[in-house]
């Protein structure tokens, strides 16, 4: 049959009417692009060197310049701006710096976090506290610098007042945390002021230093690594007196770091045998400190004495009730090959003897591919950690009512 | 007469409302011609008309006339990317806006076609002539970007800071002869590829001023780069058509690689970072952290490898009014292993101290080959009225690691296509409307694959919609 063309334009007319159907059912408008400054979890933290008056003439020349990292929520509002947020200030440990839990991924972490409802807005800084040996061990030191005091006060204080940090909610609205050494100062932080801070946690830090002698010899381990990574004879002093830091992360180094935060010997009145003689490389000034074991691998007793000054569970005998009113988190790798989780467990013991310490205490395993040692796995236990302070942190803090 | 455009309306409905998500695979725009993308693409042992040119030239051979033709496709894609979290870090400089699913510039986009081909009268079985159409087409921008706060909080991005931009037009001259009457028949094509490209992106400068200046978010620069040139290229294909007896028939084809070398210049700014504290460091930097620009040009080179591939057709006509089809092709997409920017005139450079001269950039593509299945039904429902119909399967041939809301191929889809020509004397008008189905693909894990501090894909989910029209009109002579 023969196909007029009438007909045709009447199918041609069907056909551009159904498409236009079409096109308008399936849409063919410009969409709207949500509003939105971005993935918060990639807005990385603030980062700001700050020059540090604890730091100030410090006779290893490290510089006074530190960089803070301040960890802010999404839709965090400035000074005056919305609420305040609480704190939490991380510690990191010997041998990095600042950037150490972004290694563990904690801003994603946080992010995630705080998206999934498991963890309220806040705060978390960093700073950096390392030096020249690694760290700074968080002590006052003649040779180092007082890091202590870089934490507290004028960490918190730089902190309070460049950002909408919490001031009304005094130690309510402040927590301190640490991995390593920087889990031991955290701790040592709140047995000494729990003025300041209502909740600390130590992540596979060293808290017993002098062991218990069966289990563990705590820090008096490490010694005769010292005679060992520098193939040191015990009884030969030359190579004793020569032996000078090694590569960042080892025990030689870190001796070295705990010598120079904990027994300065700067005014040179009890200049021993063991005393190290180091010259600034680039300098020409020489720093003094003390070991506490000498060339015979026999330990110093009043060398040791002033290290154990700084020991957390020595802190805490001498004062039972210093974290009564702190909520404690703790934490071992039970293949931390340095033996932390050792030490740990004599200090929760002390905890437990104490009876009026609110503590969480966990160990965790590893795998056959990866064991739990030090460092490993500490990005799966941020998680952990930051909701513990977060529980404990009251959120959100809002100004106090008006009367 | 009234149920016979009865049921041609609720056939073209049934594939409207069908026409769900759709998108060529590779770059290609999915073939030529009315009554060939009506089938499927199931036309390499069809080939009975001006698009043989690119389906199988050998079919040109069996043309009863001269043909002109003019084709207009309009196409309407509808991509949707909803960026997630990458499962690991790549630093600041992954900044992707988020917030849920996001657009690009929605367009119609339009792509004409010429061709004419003409017996020659003094050899028998001769026909040559040359068809002009779209071969690759990219054409998407997208506002995927932002700067983190920290970062630089006095800059705003351009809204287009992602955009592709990418043309290839074949001129493909082709001669077909019939070898052995009414049995076997052979063709070439040449195809002169031009191609343009306009190409932008973000780019992340390592930061060589060291500590302080290089912790996050200042470890990478951040920066722009964009890309425009043109150039040619030349290839071929070739076909055979073999008539088996009256009712089967067999194709086979293929169809070379071509690389079209393109020249251009390029564009880089270097956008520096807002700090007072690394400011105030020293004067040895300082400058480079109070913001600003610096911007260098400079003439680039780059091959882009477009791929050969291979396809085999069968038909069969059980009577007269009936014709049924099948393909099978083989793109090869896996010679799409980057995109090389060779920047001439001793690289991008830059004032900024320690940023070294950049003299190429490369994008990895790693592309898989990808495989084809067509189907596809002719039936001539009266003397001058034939309707069509078809599936085409198209695998993806983009992996994860190299899967990019700016370059379109998101996922394996399955087409469906329907079709009418009308017969008018002298005249073929012809429709096609086509549109595609796929799931959703979703990447998990963000990729660098070679190591040069650009992430090389996009996490996130990915979804695509297209509705294609195409007008005909064909006069023969």
């Amino acid at each position: 049959m023969r196909i007029t063309a009438m007909k045709a334009a009447l199918v041609t007319t069907a056909v551009a009417v159904l498409v236009c159907t079409s096109v308008l059912m399936t849409g063919c408008g410009q969409r709207e692009n949500p509003v939105t400054p971005g993935f918060a979890q990639f807005a990385p933290p603030y980062q700001q060197p700050l020059g540090f008056t604890s730091l100030e003439g410090n006779a290893l020349r490290d510089g006074k310049s530190r960089i803070i990292s301040v960890y802010t929520p999404p839709g965090y509002a400035k000074k005056g701006e919305g609420p305040p947020y609480p704190v939490l200030y991380l510690l990191h440990d010997f041998g990095y710096d600042h950037k150490q839990f972004e290694i563990y991924g904690l801003t994603t972490l946080a992010n995630d976090l705080l998206a999934k409802g498991e963890i309220e807005p806040m705060l978390i800084v960093t700073v950096d506290a390392s030096n020249r040996f690694g760290l700074g061990m968080y002590a006052n030191s003649e040779v180092c610098g007082n890091y202590e005091d870089l934490i507290v006060p004028e960490l918190i204080r730089l902190v309070e007042v460049n950002f909408n940090a919490h001031t009304e909610g005094g130690r309510q609205a402040r927590a301190i945390g640490g991995l390593g050494f920087g889990g031991q100062a955290a701790m040592s932080f709140a047995i000494k002021r729990s003025d300041l801070f209502s909740s600390a946690s130590a992540m596979n830090a060293p808290l017993a230093y002098a062991g218990d002698g069966q289990t563990t010899e705590g820090l008096r381990g490490f010694f005769k690594y010292f005679f060992v990574e520098n193939q040191v004879t015990a009884g030969d002093y030359s190579a004793y007196a020569a032996v000078r830091p090694k590569e960042l992360r080892s025990i030689t180094t870190m001796l070295f770091a705990l010598a120079a935060a904990y027994s300065p010997n700067q005014d040179l009145q009890y200049l021993r045998p063991w005393t190290v003689r180091y010259m600034i490389p680039g300098f020409n000034d020489i720093v003094y400190f003390d070991l506490p074991f000498d060339h015979r691998m026999y330990i110093e007793e009043p060398v040791w004495q002033r290290w154990m000054e700084h020991d957390a569970r020595t802190l805490f005998a001498a004062n039972r009730h210093a974290l009564d009113s702190v909520d404690v988190y703790i934490d071992a790798a039970q293949e931390d090959q340095y033996g932390f989780q050792l030490q740990t467990a004599l200090f929760v013991q002390d905890l437990e003897v104490a009876g009026t310490v609110d503590y969480e205490y966990h160990t965790y395993t590893g795998t056959a591919e990866i064991p739990a040692d030090h460092e490993s796995l500490v990005g799966t236990r941020l998680a952990a950690l930051l909701q513990f302070h977060s529980a404990r942190l009251a959120q959100p803090l809002q100004p106090p009512p008006i009367r | 007469m009234k149920h016979g455009y009865r049921k041609l309306l609720v056939g073209f409905a049934a594939v409207m409302i069908l026409a769900t998500t759709a998108s060529a695979a590779g770059f290609s725009v999915y073939g030529v011609g009315a009554r060939a993308r009506a089938m499927g693409g199931a036309f390499r042992a069809v080939a009975d008309d001006w698009s043989a040119a690119y389906w199988n030239p050998a079919g040109l051979a069996y043309l009863q006339k001269n043909e002109l033709d003019v084709t207009m496709l309009v196409t309407n894609p509808r991509p949707a990317y909803t960026p997630e979290a990458p499962t690991s870090y790549l630093g600041w400089g992954f900044n992707i806006k988020g917030g849920g699913e996001r657009y690009p510039d929605d367009r119609m986009l339009p792509f004409p076609t010429f061709s004419g081909f003409v017996r020659v009268p003094w050899v028998t079985g001769l026909t040559l002539g040359a068809a002009i159409y779209w071969a690759q087409d990219v054409n998407t921008i997208w506002d995927l970007y932002t700067i983190p706060d920290n970062y630089n909080a006095t800059v705003t991005l351009p809204e287009q800071n992602y955009r592709v931009d990418l043309d290839v037009w074949d001129f493909h001259p082709t001669l077909a002869k019939e070898l052995i009457k009414d049995k076997l028949s052979a063709g070439v094509g040449l195809s002169v590829q031009r191609g343009d490209l306009v190409f932008r992106r973000m780019y992340a400068f390592a930061n060589p001023w060291g500590t302080p200046y290089n912790v996050p978010p200042f470890d990478r620069l951040l920066g722009t780069m964009q890309y425009k040139a043109d150039g040619f290229g030349v290839g071929g294909n070739a076909g055979l058509l073999f008539k088996v007896n009256d009712q089967f028939t067999v194709g086979l084809t293929g169809q070379t690689p071509v690389t079209v070398k393109l020249n251009g210049y390029s564009d880089m700014e270097i956008i520096f970072p807002t700090n007072r504290g690394l400011k105030e460091q020293d004067t040895t930097y300082s400058a480079y952290f109070q913001g600003g620009f610096e911007a260098d040009r400079r003439p680039f080179k780059m091959d882009l490898e477009l791929p050969g591939a291979l396809g085999l057709g069968v038909a069969y006509r059980p009577d007269d009014r009936w014709l049924l089809a099948a393909d099978i092709a083989m793109t090869f997409w896996s010679q799409m292993e980057e995109w090389r920017f060779r920047f001439e005139g001793g690289g991008m450079a830059f004032h900024a101290k320690g940023i070294e001269p950049l003299t190429e950039f490369t994008m990895p593509m790693n592309w898989d080959d990808q495989f084809q299945f067509s189907l596809g039904a002719q039936y001539q429902m009266r003397e001058n009225l034939i309707l069509r119909g078809g599936y085409g399967f198209d695998q993806t041939a983009v992996p994860d690691e190299t899967v990019l809301p700016y370059l379109p191929d998101y996922n394996s889809r399955h087409r469906l296509n329907a079709g009418v020509s009308l017969l008018l004397n002298r005249f073929e008008l012809a429709g096609q409307v086509s549109g595609a189905f796929s799931g959703t693909r979703t990447v998990t894990r963000i990729s660098d694959l070679n190591r040069d501090g650009q992430f090389d894909n996009f996490p996130g989910e990915y979804k695509t919609s297209q509705f294609e029209l195409l007008l005909s009109t064909i006069y023969r002579f």
